[in-house]
């Protein structure tokens, strides 16, 4: 099987067996005292029984506990506390620069000098280039310098111009970053928390129908709790001394049990409750966040040049993710040619089935993939919920991917970092026949093949085979993106290894970790007036109150943009509209029609309306050229990134840009 | 805002390099003095230091460059520059390890390392060393970078050690230098050996070089620190009363181990090399070697597991020229753990002498654990 490229069996064998344990201190495993011969390694890995033996109290651990505890007070003005925007919050800022921009570079001015970058640099231009110009400064490499001039030219447009706040009412307003401030809501249903196992719960803060994720984290954060996951289900802190030294590295093993709970819950169960296949906490690997694990996995299934196919329009930043450092050359799979229909012009809403990928479309990127690399591509990227669409792909279009893929030795990566804001559970009447049926139906249940495995019980996983892989993080779907919890899930054991290994460089503290851990599996106390099951999941109440914030918000917008006559997606999932804005394009310049017009004409048309909506009309979009469109005037609206008084004066500046236009 | 931290707990590691690192004697600086030596924009905080090392030799040096670094050294590092930024470690090797590498020696590794091709960029000085266990003097670390400044390249000065020192006595590189970093010599510290808490994942950078800050940003995209631990952290740095009296109280620790294990290592006449800091003491074990080669080294390892359940780090891992050389991590475990351990080294070293290689047999080495 081609199942891993070379990469990463190199670094396998040059990385040397001898590993240090120089904690310092105190009291970790017995160098002298295991009781069976191990190598460096696999003490490491045994790492967290071994510590556990050995038995020596210490000052810092009470100390660390004490500090996290003043933390998760609310008392604080920092820690858990969502202040907006530039505060010390996990969950307001970083989405921006870790998920999004993916840059941080400083932005110089929006001038219109810079417009031709909006898009034009081919997808894989961006890698750190040991090669060119390598007679720069002897001082910096080519590539640190390429480093930190990765930012989208829309980006620098949008920095550069004044945003909307209180004092600077004028200002534009963010409907562009892909944030969820609906996640600061108190959530909806839920009372309480309770305590996991025994009695003597820590649902401190019950009965407050006010309670946020927020105080939900500094709760499980400070509270005693026995881990169901742990051998012995102690009450333990999360500055237990174990959890001080270093752990396994892809993930203490009673988070990577938890998580496999819920991703079985999340994305398995709903659909497929009777599936006796189950997620293996041994194939889970946790990383600081969904680039850091979606690199990884790229770079252990693909060598620098080769071919990773991505279905356009897609999420900007995965040129960074995948290009920066692994090198992959990314081929967009353009769809909306490849359907028996023609695609309408503007006016006439373009349905979601010209966005699918089919074996068509996909044959054609296999080709232009050769074509450009010379060699057959390793991956096959989904964005399953999609961004920046805002719909799920049918079951049928998810799995002839994953059959074309097994047929082709591509391998799959879903990632389906949104899976818990599906917020339309079920499929509208679209004359497809198939109205009623789920709307998300994740890339783990279509790929499982439960013969196969149900031999040992859950014991061997979905039965995904080689090729078909996860990513996931709580960035989004908990606008956790402070936490950098990311995850990915693979059942191709020759990659397993390499992936372990890579996960050294962007491991997660132990204690975020555990606090994680606590709030997957924590039980929910509900309001009375809710189903009053005493089973119910924290996230389970959190995710189905986020997911009603999101869907008012989503019909909010829908229903003006259906008001004002602008074309769009029905959206059911993420935090996203696509809009199509192609009435209000500049006109193509005499002797050029949509067949012919150049990407640079394309790009520069769209952005000239990107600058007006901005300028003229303080509104902030995502223009779909930067997300590889294939036609230009399209544009995503995130519709949760704003406060509910911006959101309000966004619906009036919208109907404001139609107006006016159209007059 | 920013990849590299939160304001606040980088404001936090600025005042903590300012008083522990540069003016240690200065017990009550006060905070708006430490960030008048140290901006918080020059500092970074990373998934671990060998993530922030990762991203130096990747935003520093182009793939295949060298990096020296004075042997023995930190066997991970091989890996660490290796994986993502695709850096070649190259050992240097000096006449007295324990005093480090004088300008003459890395002017030979790096002539040595040209001649096969490789275009030397940087230059990583672990003090105090790992594995030694020595502090290297002021002047040396002046004169390596000086020489580093003659060629050009940058210096990444790693201090993971720098507040375990046994007699607490260690003059940091930041004051070494005067806090002179310009645009060529970064600084690494983490939570993990000082703290013991390798757990947390949290390394720390200081560098006044902005675009290699800028580019460290974009990479800690993939190896950012939670929010929460930095929050957490950030206190911890900022609690003078807390990190005094842990270090004292560590630094009794480690010495206590230290010289049991020492003390235990001259009863068997095991030279070894006296440490002024860390949490491991480099031994020197050659003489009872079947013979002098990477298979003698290795059958002693082998020895030691099979028949005392002892696991050492052996040299030859670390970039060792001389076979027989173990690093003995003597706080990994408790007192009473580590005398047992000595114990049974005591034994097999015994046995090796008395009967040799050659007449070891099973029924000798049965009564050792």
């Amino acid at each position: 099987l081609q199942t891993l490229s070379r990469r990463p069996l190199s670094v396998l064998s040059s990385s040397s067996s001898s590993i240090a344990f120089d904690t310092m201190t105190a009291t970790p495993p017995a160098f002298a005292t295991a009781t069976k011969p191990a190598s460096a390694a696999n003490i490491r890995s045994a790492s967290p029984t071994a510590v556990r033996a050995a038995n020596q109290k210490l000052g810092n651990n009470n100390m660390f506990s004490k500090l996290w505890k003043s933390h998760s007070s609310s008392s604080r003005n920092f820690s858990f506390l969502p202040l907006r925007k530039r505060s010390y919050s996990i969950s307001s800022v970083p989405s921006l620069v870790v998920r999004e921009s993916a840059c941080s570079s400083s932005a110089s001015s929006c001038d219109d000098s810079i417009s031709s970058q909006l898009s034009s640099a081919s997808p894989s231009a961006r890698r750190f280039s040991s090669s060119a110009n390598g007679s720069g400064s002897k001082l910096s490499s080519s590539r640190g310098r390429a480093a930190i001039q990765l930012l989208p030219t829309y980006l620098i447009d949008a920095r550069a111009i004044t945003q909307y706040s209180p004092s600077t009412p004028e200002g534009a307003l963010q409907l562009s970053v892909a944030e969820n401030q609906l996640s600061e809501l108190p959530v909806k249903g839920l009372s309480g928390i309770l305590e996991n196992t025994q009695a003597g719960g820590i649902g401190t803060l019950g009965n407050n129908k006010e309670m946020r994720l927020v105080d939900v984290l500094s709760t499980l954060a400070s509270s005693t709790i026995a881990r169901p996951y742990d051998e012995g289900a102690r009450a333990m802190n999360v500055f237990e001394r174990d959890m001080i030294y270093y752990q396994p590295t892809q993930g203490v093993p009673s988070v990577r049990q938890a998580m496999a709970e819920y991703l079985q819950g999340l994305l398995v169960s709903p659909t497929h409750p009777s599936l006796s296949a189950k997620f293996n906490p041994d194939n889970i690997v946790l990383g600081a966040g969904c680039n850091a694990v979606l690199e990884n996995l790229c770079m252990v299934l693909a060598d620098p040049g080769d071919a990773v196919l991505i279905p356009t329009p897609y999420y900007a930043a995965f040129e960074f993710d995948l290009v920066a450092r692994a090198g992959c050359h990314i081929v967009p799979v353009n769809t909306l040619d490849h359907h028996d229909m023609s695609v309408p012009s503007c006016k006439v809403p373009i349905s979601p089935e010209f966005y699918y990928p089919n074996r068509s479309s996909l044959e054609h990127a296999y080709t232009r993939a050769v074509e450009e690399t010379g060699r057959a591509p390793r991956v096959l990227l989904l964005s399953h919920p999609n961004n920046p669409l805002g719909i799920c792909y049918p079951p049928s279009v998810v799995q002839e991917c994953i059959d074309w893929c097994r047929e082709k030795e591509v391998h799959l990566i879903s990632d389906e970092i949104y899976a818990g804001s599906v917020y339309r559970k079920e499929r509208r009447a679209e004359g497809g026949g198939d109205e009623g049926s789920p709307t998300f139906v994740s890339a783990m249940a279509l790929g499982s093949d439960s013969d196969t495995s149900t031999a040992t019980e859950g014991e061997a996983g979905l039965g995904l085979g080689p090729y078909i892989h996860l990513v996931y993080a709580f960035s989004k779907d908990f606008a956790l993106s402070g936490l950098r919890v990311g995850v990915a899930y693979t059942e191709n054991e020759e990659i397993l290894m390499p992936l372990q290994k890579l996960n050294d460089l962007c491991q997660i503290s132990s204690q975020t970790q555990l606090l994680v851990e606590r709030m997957v599996t924590a039980n929910a106390i509900v309001a009375n007036d809710e189903e009053s099951d005493q089973s119910q999941k924290f996230v389970d109440v959190y995710l189905k109150a986020n997911q009603d914030n999101i869907r008012e918000r989503c019909d909010t917008w829908q229903s003006c943009l259906d008001e004002v006559g602008i074309p769009h997606l029905p959206a059911d999932s993420g935090l996203f509209v696509w809009m199509d804005f192609r009435e209000f394009l500049p006109s193509l310049t005499s002797g050029t029609t949509e067949a012919t017009e150049s990407l640079e004409s394309k790009e520069q048309r769209e952005r000239q309306l990107y600058l007006s909506l901005m300028k003229e009309y303080g509104l902030l979009f995502t223009p779909g050229m930067s997300m590889r469109n294939e036609r230009p005037g399209f544009f995503r609206c995130v519709f949760t990134a704003a406060s509910q008084e911006e959101f309000e004066l966004s619906l009036v500046r919208l109907r404001k840009f139609v107006d006016a236009m159209r007059s | 805002n920013n990849t590299l931290g939160l304001p606040g707990p980088r404001e936090a590691v600025a005042y903590f390099l300012a008083k522990h690192f540069m003016f240690p004697e200065q017990r009550d600086m006060s905070f708006g003095e430490a960030l008048g030596f140290i901006q918080p924009g020059h500092v970074a905080f990373g998934s671990g230091a060998a993530s922030l090392l990762s991203h130096l030799a990747l935003s520093l040096a182009d793939e295949g460059d060298a990096v020296l670094i004075p042997a023995p050294y930190y066997a991970a590092f091989d890996a660490d520059l290796r994986i993502n930024a695709g850096c070649v470690a190259v050992a240097v090797h000096s006449t007295n390890p324990a005093m480090g590498p004088t300008p003459d020696d890395l002017e030979h590794a790096a002539t040595l390392a040209e001649a096969k091709g490789l275009r030397v960029r940087l230059l990583l000085i672990t003090n105090p060393n790992n594995p030694l266990g020595t502090i290297y003097p002021p002047e040396l670390i002046k004169s390596a970078v000086d020489w580093a400044r003659s060629r050009k390249m940058h210096t990444i000065i790693d201090e993971i050690y720098a507040l375990s020192v046994h007699n607490g006595r260690f003059e940091s590189a930041l004051r070494t230098l005067n806090n002179d970093l310009r645009d060529d010599v970064h600084h690494l510290w983490a939570l993990s050996k000082d703290f013991g808490a390798s757990g947390f994942r949290i390394g720390t950078l200081y560098s006044k070089n902005q675009r290699l800050l800028s580019s460290v940003a974009n990479l800690n995209i993939f190896s950012g620190v939670s929010h929460p631990m930095q929050m957490v952290v950030s206190e911890i740095l900022t609690d003078d009363h807390f990190i005094y009296s842990f270090l004292e109280n560590s630094r009794q620790r480690i010495r206590y181990s230290y010289e049991l294990c020492t003390a235990r290592l001259d009863e068997m006449v095991i030279p070894y090399i006296p440490a002024k800091a860390g949490i491991f003491v480099y031994a020197d074990f050659s003489s009872l070697l079947p013979e002098q080669t990477a298979e003698g080294e290795a059958r002693f390892s082998q020895l030691l597991l099979d028949a005392a359940r002892i696991i050492m780090t052996p040299g030859l891992a670390q970039h060792d020229r001389k076979p027989g050389m173990f690093r003995i991590c003597y706080c990994f475990v408790n007192p009473e753990v580590l005398e047992m351990a000595m114990q049974r080294l005591d034994k097999i070293v015994g046995k090796i002498r008395r009967w040799h290689w050659d007449n070891l047999k099973a029924e000798s080495l049965s009564d050792i654990i």
